[in-house]
């Protein structure tokens, strides 16, 4: 009676979750599909939200890394707090954390005049939209390698060291391939948040095709102008994207 | 060619005290557990640096009050307690791990290193991940992998403990026979007084921290 | 095969939610222009008082509104900032009653109190490099601004291509009016497009506003209706009822002109 029940349980939540998006997928023809694909504002969204997410991986990583290993690794006053800070972002609202870059940012904002003054402007640029990707992805990124670089044995580095080879080798060639299932499952969420990222975005970047339309600004913006067949198409790509982001955390993890 | 250790450092319980003149070939350093024998190899490696001391070898001050030289410029070989093998390298990389950190050719290090496997008797192990292999086998590559180096000074944590006790005599005497050769200041700590026996020659004692001199057994 | 796992779609989605379909004769839930926001809560409020019908507000774009009433939003009565939105809920078969107007709207224009892109005239929305904040073209605001600049197209003072070169500065095309105006106050652009009913006393803080020239307005004209799946028939007539003659005073009071 209760694995009746139990099972009842599981398939309706299966469920719940796998009729919206085979409805999605199932929706149009694949020739409808092919076609929405083709007009100019969608092939315009694909080509942004792969720059993008690339140049905030990239951000991502080069800076991250160095932060997570000394997250991992040294205690110096006020670690307990950049932990908190790195996390942060996670539970912020997405229009929360697109704000927050606007009032700091923004040319009116905190930081406005300075970068101004350096010729910098940010507002509705490519550059703003690879800044919020950054800010909302990159903690998944840092707390997986925060999390890798710890638990890799210490006493290989050690060991590493006595033969010959200096910090940087170490790290390059024991400490990352030691580290790597728990680094590459961080690139592999950061990535994905960073192509879902829709709240600052829209906030901080603006919405402009080509500029600052990424993928699912595109969507929102084609449903809300009643152009149900773009929106679906350019869902089934965030979605086959999703799933092939899924299974590859799996088959990591399972190494 | 000798290694000379005179260091003072702080530890948990007690202070550690080492005053040693280490020459060519095997000393043995016996203690019991938490006396700081593994700290004493961990400051001639230079992964830890003494409250006070100096630490010298063949003439070249490695550790001083000015001096301090960074673990990978100090040609010492190590071969841990666990054996730190890295499992992500076959047994023929992690032997020829030193010698890519000095640069050695690629064809070089494949000479020497399938040289060293044959010596230690483990060249069929060449193409093996390390996970798979017998504590006695891991042994013999973490011991490989110090040596192919020629070290200037080798350093033993307890490498036999990690093994159970029916192959630690086996390895015993096998080790016996590999050292023999060696002809560098070697260091061989350990708790258990078999491995006295097995060294005669120069033996230190721990004593309330205090380790100096050698006695001849 | 696709209707049916689409349908099988939404109907999973339903019978997971909160069921619908009761009549609440208590409360109401209305649709409404971005732009309507503070007007509709000052006379929901009174309307409250007088029939004790709770009323519930979704503020968005009027496209956004309309996509989500025919996709089965629970709405009961939709109040759209233009004619098009409203057309095409109606040619959808999703409205329960004739649309009827209730308000007239103007665009103006709002820039930064600083004036940081030397605005000072509509026509300098033209000047290069000045960045424009507009609605995307499908929200009404977005749709009257753009009807604007075309109409001003080889006037006195405005070159024949002025709406396209205005269309080249714009750097983006925000989902409802009250985003065009959080922008412009927050500094962010040079200048954008809002009704004048969106320079609250709070956005006349941070912004400077500029006329359009009168012959360049649209008719920007708001028709409201009862939602056909209303589940508060009476209730959702009611309001509309309410909207159309004891709650102009409260749309007359934010600028809105009289239908």
């Amino acid at each position: 009676m209760i694995r009746a029940a139990v099972a009842l349980a599981a398939a309706l939540l299966a469920g719940f979750i796998a009729f919206p998006i085979a409805g999605l997928i199932f929706h149009q023809s694949p020739a409808a599909f092919v076609v929405a694909l083709q007009a100019p504002s969608a092939q315009a969204a694909l080509r942004l939200s792969l720059l993008t997410t690339l140049c905030s991986l990239a951000l991502t990583v080069g800076l991250g890394t160095p932060l997570a290993y000394i997250l991992a690794r040294r205690v110096f006053p006020g670690r307990a707090l950049v932990d908190a800070l790195v996390d942060l972002p996670i539970v912020v609202p997405p229009a929360v954390a697109g704000l927050a870059l606007l009032l700091a940012f923004g040319r009116a904002g905190t930081l406005g005049p300075a970068l101004h003054a350096l010729g910098i402007n940010l507002s509705f640029t490519t550059a703003a939209v690879v800044l919020a990707q950054t800010f909302v992805a990159s903690p998944f990124f840092v707390r997986a390698a925060r999390s890798g670089f710890a638990t890799v044995d210490q006493t290989l580095e050690a060991a590493s060291a006595t033969l010959g080879m200096g910090p940087l080798r170490t790290f390059a060639l024991v400490t990352i391939p030691l580290a790597a299932p728990a680094l590459t499952g961080g690139i592999v969420l950061c990535w994905a948040r960073a192509l879902g990222e829709f709240g600052a975005t829209i906030m901080f970047a603006g919405n402009l095709s080509g500029v600052s339309q990424t993928l699912p600004l595109a969507v929102y913006l084609d449903l809300e102008g009643g152009d149900v067949a773009g929106a679906t198409a350019l869902s089934v790509v965030l979605i086959a994207v999703s799933l092939a982001v899924v299974a590859g955390i799996r088959s990591v993890e399972r190494r | 060619m000798s290694l000379i250790i005179d260091v003072r450092k702080q530890l948990r319980e007690h202070v550690l005290e080492v005053a040693l003149e280490v020459p060519a070939g095997v000393t043995v350093v016996v203690g019991p557990s938490g006396a700081g024998k593994t700290t004493l190899l961990r400051l001639v490696a230079g992964l830890l640096r003494p409250d006070a001391g100096e630490i010298v070898l063949d003439g070249r001050t490695l550790t001083g009050p000015t001096t301090f030289v960074a673990p990978h410029l100090r040609n010492v070989g190590m071969v841990f307690q666990e054996y730190a093998l890295f499992p992500h390298l076959s047994v023929a990389a992690n032997v020829a791990f030193g010698l890519r950190a000095r640069r050695i050719s690629a064809p070089e290090r494949t000479l020497r290193v399938a040289s060293v496997l044959e010596r230690l008797e483990i060249d069929q192990l060449a193409r093996e991940r390390t996970g798979e292999l017998s504590g006695g086998q891991r042994q013999r590559v973490a011991l490989a992998r110090a040596l192919v180096i020629e070290p200037e000074t080798l350093l033993l944590d307890e490498p036999l403990s990690a093994l159970d006790p029916q192959t630690r005599g086996r390895v015993r005497s096998e080790l016996q026979a590999i050292l023999r050769d060696v002809s560098v200041p070697t260091l061989f700590v350990t708790h258990d007084e078999a491995d006295r026996a097995a060294f005669p020659g120069r033996v230190a004692v721990f004593e309330d921290g205090r380790v100096s001199g050698t006695v001849r057994t | 095969m696709r209707r049916i796992s689409f349908v099988a779609a939404l109907l999973c989605l339903s019978l997971l939610s909160p069921l619908p379909g009761k009549a609440d004769p208590s409360s109401l839930t209305v649709f409404a222009a971005a732009s309507l926001r503070e007007a509709f809560e000052a006379a929901a409020a009174d309307f409250t008082k007088k029939t004790g019908i709770a009323v519930k507000f979704s503020f968005a774009g009027s496209d956004t509104l309309e996509q989500q009433i025919s996709q089965g939003a629970p709405a009961d009565v939709f109040a759209s900032a233009n004619l098009t939105q409203m057309k095409k809920a109606a040619d959808a078969g999703l409205l329960g009653s004739e649309p009827q107007l209730f308000a007239r709207n103007r665009l103006v224009l709002i820039e930064p109190k600083t004036n940081p892109g030397g605005v000072n005239a509509v026509a300098d929305l033209a000047k290069a490099g000045v960045k424009v904040v507009l609605a995307a073209p499908t929200v009404p605001v977005g749709g009257y601004a753009r009807s604007a600049f075309k109409k001003l197209n080889g006037t006195a003072g405005y070159a024949a291509d002025f709406s396209d070169a205005v269309e080249r500065n714009v750097v983006s095309n925000e989902l409802d009016v009250k985003a065009v105006a959080s922008k412009i106050s927050l500094g962010e652009g040079d200048a954008g497009v809002v009704y004048t009913t969106d320079v609250t006393p709070l956005v006349a803080t941070s912004t400077r506003s500029i006329a359009f020239p009168p012959e360049s307005q649209p008719d920007a004209e708001y028709p409201i209706a009862t939602v056909k799946a209303t589940t508060n028939a009476p209730g959702a007539q009611a309001f509309v009822t309410f909207v159309l003659h004891e709650g102009q005073p409260y749309l007359r009071a934010r600028g809105f002109l009289a239908p």
